[in-house]
Parts: C-alpha cells; structure tokens; sequence
C-alpha cells in the first residue's frame, strides 16, 4: 500500500519523522523541479537517499530547502544501500539548522561570538540577567532558556544541575516546529505558544515576534503554576524581544 | 460507541459557543469519535496531525525524563488545542475552543470527562 501528495500539504520533515516514529520499511519518491530524489526507511531512521550522483546526509539537507513537488511512498520496500548514520531527528535538527543559517545569515551573524564588538556582548550579558531575573518569578521554576528556531540556546539558565537546557531546547525546537506545521496546516491560527504537561513537568514555549526564536521554560508540575507560567512568559517574551541584538 | 458520543454531545453542550471541535483518536491517528462544528476546521487532519504531536511529546518528555505525557496545549490567536492522553495512552482525546473560552473550565471539564471517555470505548 502507498501514499501520493504533494509537498505543498505535507512537508518533507513531516513525512520524514511520520515514517520513522511509525517504523516504516518504505521506499519514498520525490520529485522537484526535474530533480528525483529517493529515500528509504527502516527500523524507525531514515537509512539511505539519492539524488543524482549525490547520496547521503546531504541529500537530505539539500531536499528539506523543497517545499513544491509530488511524492509517492511505496511500503515494503527495502532499502538497496546504507548511506545514513545519523538518527531522523539529528538530520531534521541539522537540516532545520542549515535552513535558518542560509535564511537568516545577517541576523546568525550577530550572535556569533565576537569579542571585539561590546555592545553585542552586553546586549548578550542582558538577555541572560534577564533570564535570571525571570527564574525568580517563576511558581517551581527549573529552567528556562532563550532558543534559536535552529534548536541552539542563545541565553539559558537553570536552578537544578540535572536539568540540560541545551538537551530540553533540542526536544523542545522539534516539537514546537511541529506543532507550528500542524496548526498553519489547520488554518487554525497563528501559534503564540505550546506547552506540555507531564508527570513530573510543566515545559512552556512561546515565540518571540517573527517566530525565529522562543522562550522556552521548565517548571516543577508538582510546585509549579500554569497561569503563572503563562504570565510570566508573555512579560518576559516581550521584554526579551526588545533586548535582542539586531 | 453510542455512549461515547453520547458523552462528546454533553461535553459539546457544556463548552456551548466556544465550541469547535472535538475528537476521541487513536494512536494510529484515525479518530473514532467526535468531530467539527467549525467547516474551516477539519478534524480528521487535526486528529491525524496531533497524533504524531503527541508521539514526539511523549518521546522527547521520557529523553527529558519528564514521566509520561498528561496533555499538550497550543494557544493561537483564534484557537486553544488541548490534546490529552485518555486511559493507559492507547488514544488521546483532542479538543479545539475558540480563544474566548475559559481555559481552565476547559482543563476541569476535560479532568471530569476524561476517564468516561477511556470507559466508553469498546475494548
């Protein structure tokens, strides 16, 4: 049994991760602009792609720039070589990466470190009081951090030792991406923030104006407050926003 | 099923106005109970799109160390998304009110809901 569309309604990520979590044995076929590529899956990971002369990785972070052209996923179909090593979701957040750093050059440059300018460097010391200051108006706060649409922490800070803001900004960038495809496809909106709640946490991320960057916190669910939470994010978004270096 | 849909007839009731949407899914994605009020609102995608959105928040909440996934809740500017595991995690029940709604008579409606839900469905 297979599936045809067209990318236009289900993005290359989507039909990558759909097929892995789901541990499709698959072949999927796309074709954009005269160009073929052809990818296979198997045990939850995406193990080979084509296009042209050119198979690998690459292939993949070249056809995630595609957003027009027809698929067709045939199952069953085994892949004719491994060519991949990395799991789906560290080509997705590679491939999302490399998106972000041709998309917004100018502003990725000014958050590379460069010590000899001053004033980005104190815009950056800012971002990271304020941060602090946030934590303490938190109800069970334990984290939180300032992330790049690219999944990579541009201010962080944490109460707790165990938390790993830059392991929760990774997760966290591939579920809110997610959940943006979902609701634009929906039609149902445009996307303020997301936020999940579990056993043992509340995890909250809310875009910034233009949606390349979040703030993404962690509270206690035991301690914690979602309206709090809520609160405070949306006071703390804005001000972030306007303290970002442009 | 009869009482399923029963049950998603009252907590459409209860919403009133703020109503949207609603939706029992499974895992698979195919929802076998529920559906929109709202024509620009098709909960068939919603049902299918919001499955692979809670697979990931489960799977990115355990790398976390998180403990199981309760819920997710997307705000828009026209809309709260509420999708919330039901019973042992095999399906999740997907709710969609508009921004006017209260969102915590939403969560308590759906806390009172939620395992009559997971008691209806044949198994």
């Amino acid at each position: 049994m297979g599936m045809k569309g067209n990318l236009r309604d289900m993005a290359i990520a989507d039909l990558i991760q759909h097929n892995c979590q789901e541990r499709k044995t698959a072949q999927l076929r796309i074709q954009h602009s005269g160009q073929q590529a052809m990818l296979y899956f198997e045990d939850g990971n995406v193990v080979h792609a084509s296009l042209g002369e050119q198979a690998g990785e690459e292939v993949i972070y070249e056809i995630l720039r595609w957003e027009e052209g027809a698929f067709d996923l045939e199952r069953g179909v085994k892949p004719p070589a491994n060519t991949i090593k990395q799991s789906w979701s560290s080509l997705l957040l590679e491939g999302a990466r490399r998106l972000d750093e041709n998309n917004h050059e100018n502003e990725i440059h000014l958050f590379q470190s460069d010590s000899d300018n001053n004033l980005e460097a104190n815009k950056m010391a800012k971002l990271d009081d304020i941060l602090k200051e946030m934590s303490g108006e938190v109800t069970g706060y334990v984290a939180c951090a300032l992330v790049g649409i690219d999944g990579i922490n541009i201010a962080s800070h944490t109460s707790s030792k165990a938390a790993n803001p830059d392991d929760i900004s990774a997760q966290g960038t591939m579920l809110l991406k997610l959940v943006d495809t979902s609701v634009e496809k929906l039609g149902a909106g445009i996307i303020e923030d997301n936020l999940v709640t579990t056993e043992n946490a509340y995890m909250l991320m809310r875009f910034l104006p233009g949606k390349q960057y979040y703030l993404g916190m962690v509270a206690n669910r035991k301690t914690g407050n979602l309206g709090n939470m809520r609160l405070i994010s949306k006071t703390y978004a804005e001000r972030l926003s306007k303290a970002m270096p442009r | 099923m009869a009482k399923l849909e029963q049950l998603i007839q009252q907590f459409r009731s209860e919403l009133g106005a703020d109503f949207i949407s609603t939706d029992v899914v499974g895992m698979d994605g195919l929802s076998i109970a529920g559906g929109s009020i709202d024509p620009n609102f098709n909960s068939t995608d919603a049902s299918a799109r919001f499955s692979l959105v809670m697979k990931l928040a489960e799977k990115s909440s355990s790398k976390l160390g998180m403990g199981k996934v309760d819920d997710n809740l997307v705000t828009t500017d026209k809309a709260y998304i509420i999708a919330r595991f039901i019973g042992e995690g095999s399906y999740y029940w997907g709710v969609a009110v508009t921004r006017n709604a209260t969102l915590g008579t939403v969560r308590m409606l759906m806390n009172e809901y939620a395992d009559q839900l997971w008691d209806a469905i044949p198994r």
